[in-house]
């Protein structure tokens, strides 16, 4: 019977308004955090080879350094200067620089004899970055004079070159990925008039380093042994940029003419505008909700300042503050948790959306939809209602109390 | 239950209205189960006096106590629990609920306490002639029988004091007397007081008169 006396100039329009705001920032708001949770790992991604943050960069082979190295026997290579390597180091977007080291002795490759591609064999080079630089799930990557074989990571290219443009043509096996490992081959190397034979395993692929990496150990000792250069200066180096798609970085590398991987630093970009964007998603569900936050807070106030009369009436027949804001509260609590259970279907749908484009990418989610999601949105509703609850108590006071 | 006025005086009546008062600026104590009167002209501040006890006012000057506690202390709960079970009252703007019927009137003051069964209502309802009025909206019947609706209602729950701001001003002599017999026997059932203002000094004698 309170409420027949309460509910006066409470407006259906005004309800729906409250109920259509508080679902559609919580629908944002809940399909936003979903989305960052489930795309984050993408971003933090321990078992990709070569991190987001590390860029590769060499420098630019000019028209002039090849006829120089054409015409002249010594073909001395472009190489980065101690000097504009410290340069780099020196540069604010620089969190560090590693160096590449390349091989200046001759490799000749050539497969095992029993297998269907024997006596297929090519000259090769290898590259050496500093051993923290391969990600640790390479287990096999170290190399010692004693190893049973050099372990190798090739370009995944390599392998889509091979398998689609040489075997097609050359009618050879294609080679699946996962067998590649497998495949043993013999290592030639050559240099200050010795020749040696190694083993060689191709222990995994990589999608964004593009040379043929082996252990740091195995090219400073071949270095050592057969080198025929004096020359130590490596021709690219490997930044770790503190935001890879900052603008210094990128004016940094056309001032100074380096090369670098476009489609490395827009993917980088690409991730860091993703990051941006979901920030701002957000934020605008966040605004939304403090905005509806501010309409239930200003609805409750008019509507109370409306049955303003009926209020003191009911506190002069004896009713209690806590029996006069019941049904207010009731009211209050069914609105929000009616919303709530609303955007729990948007989030379904959209979230089912997003994880079939995820999983094409080969990424599954795999985020606890109530646990980190649902779960975390009903303690903030349960703290919204509280809070709300509180200001309709003490309004009410106020009522009664001035009268 | 003692209600003790010391030197009260509401802030806004004139000085003129108090010098002469046996309310204002005096030490009063109302004791329960004497009746008192309160009578004076309009504008005196009869509807002041009933809110001061209620705590519905608090713009005077003085010290109001209930059973010794100075009621400028009460939280809002206690003065709702007072107006629960102690301090009854029939508003001199009545104070209906124009969305209510009458009968809803008198149940959302008598399901506080469940205190009368729907046949003492009917009853009530019966010796103050409001008899198939029950279920009217109170919008659409007399300010009369809106006063009588009031004291039907303040009658549904236990009290100490029944407070009764100019209950009798839009009834006749004949309802008037029903309707004040009808409060004093739930009075004297409950060992409790009625404190009523009027306009008219016409009461029987059998009660405390003040002018104010």
């Amino acid at each position: 019977m309170i409420w027949k006396v309460l509910k006066n100039n409470i407006k259906p329009a005004q309800l729906i308004g409250i109920f259509l705001g508080i679902t559609l920032g919580l629908s944002i708001l809940m399909v936003a955090v979903s989305f960052y949770l489930d795309v984050k790992p993408i971003f933090e991604d321990k078992e990709s080879f070569w991190r987001d943050e590390y860029i590769i960069i060499n420098k630019k082979i000019k028209l002039e350094d090849s006829f120089l190295q054409i015409k002249k026997a010594d073909r001395k290579k472009p190489y980065f200067t101690d000097k504009e390597i410290e340069d780099i180091k020196n540069q604010d977007f620089v969190k560090d620089v590693a160096e590449f080291t390349s091989c200046s002795f001759a490799i000749n490759a050539s497969l095992a004899i029993d297998g269907p591609l024997s006596g297929f064999s090519t000259d090769l080079f290898f590259e050496a970055v500093p051993d923290h630089y391969v990600d640790v799930n390479y287990e096999n990557w170290n190399w010692s004079e004693n190893s049973a074989y050099i372990p190798v990571i090739l370009p995944k290219t390599y392998l889509n070159l091979y398998n689609f443009g040489f075997a097609q043509s050359q009618n050879l096996p294609q080679i699946a990925e996962s067998v590649a490992p497998l495949a043993k081959f013999n290592v030639y190397i050559y240099g200050q008039r010795k020749q040696q034979k190694l083993n060689a395993r191709i222990i995994g692929f990589s999608e964004r380093i593009n040379t043929i990496l082996a252990p740091k150990s195995f090219v400073d000792w071949g270095n050592k042994n057969f080198g025929e250069s004096e020359n130590t200066n490596p021709g690219r180096i490997i930044i770790i940029a503190k935001d890879p798609a900052s603008q210094e970085l990128t004016e940094y590398i056309d001032k100074h003419d380096y090369d670098i991987n476009k489609s490395e630093l827009s993917n980088s970009k690409a991730l860091a505008f993703l990051k941006i964007i979901i920030g701002i998603v957000v934020t605008i569900g966040t605004i939304i909700i403090g905005l509806t936050f501010a309409l239930i807070i200003l609805s409750i106030q008019l509507l109370l300042q409306r049955n303003n009369e009926n209020i003191v009436k009911l506190s002069t027949l004896g009713y209690s503050l806590k029996e006069i804001s019941l049904p207010y509260k009731i009211m209050l609590a069914i609105l929000f948790i009616t919303s709530f259970l609303t955007s729990i279907i948007p989030l379904y749908f959209l979230r089912n959306y997003y994880c079939s484009h995820l999983v094409l990418f080969g990424y599954g989610s795999s985020t606890q939809m109530f646990s980190h999601i649902i779960l975390p949105c009903f303690i903030v509703i349960i703290i919204f209602i509280f809070l709300i609850i509180n200001i309709l108590k003490s309004t009410i006071k106020k009522i009664i109390c001035a009268n | 239950m003692e209600i003790r006025f010391s030197k009260i005086i509401p802030i806004p009546i004139p000085e003129s209205n108090i010098a002469n008062s046996e309310v204002w600026n005096r030490d009063l104590i109302f004791k329960q189960k004497n009746n008192y009167l309160i009578y004076a002209d309009s504008g005196k501040g009869k509807t002041t006096f009933v809110n001061i006890i209620l705590g519905l006012r608090k713009d005077y000057t003085g010290n109001v106590y209930i059973d010794e506690k100075n009621i400028s202390n009460f939280s809002i709960n206690q003065f709702s629990k007072l107006r629960k079970n102690h301090l009854s009252i029939v508003p001199q703007g009545l104070q209906l609920f124009s969305e209510l019927t009458v009968l809803e009137n008198i149940n959302i003051k008598n399901r506080i306490q469940n205190f009368k069964t729907p046949k003492q209502i009917s009853e009530m309802i019966y010796i103050l002639g409001l008899n198939g009025f029950e279920n009217k909206k109170t919008a659409k019947i007399s300010f009369g029988q809106k006063q009588r609706v009031a004291i039907i209602r303040a009658l549904c729950q236990r009290f100490d004091y029944i407070l009764l701001d100019e209950p009798f001003s839009h009834l006749d002599t004949k309802n008037s007397e029903i309707a004040w017999d009808l409060i004093k026997t739930e009075t004297e059932e409950q060992n409790a007081s009625i404190i009523i203002t009027s306009l008219k000094n016409d009461f029987e004698t059998n009660i405390i008169k003040l002018r104010m």
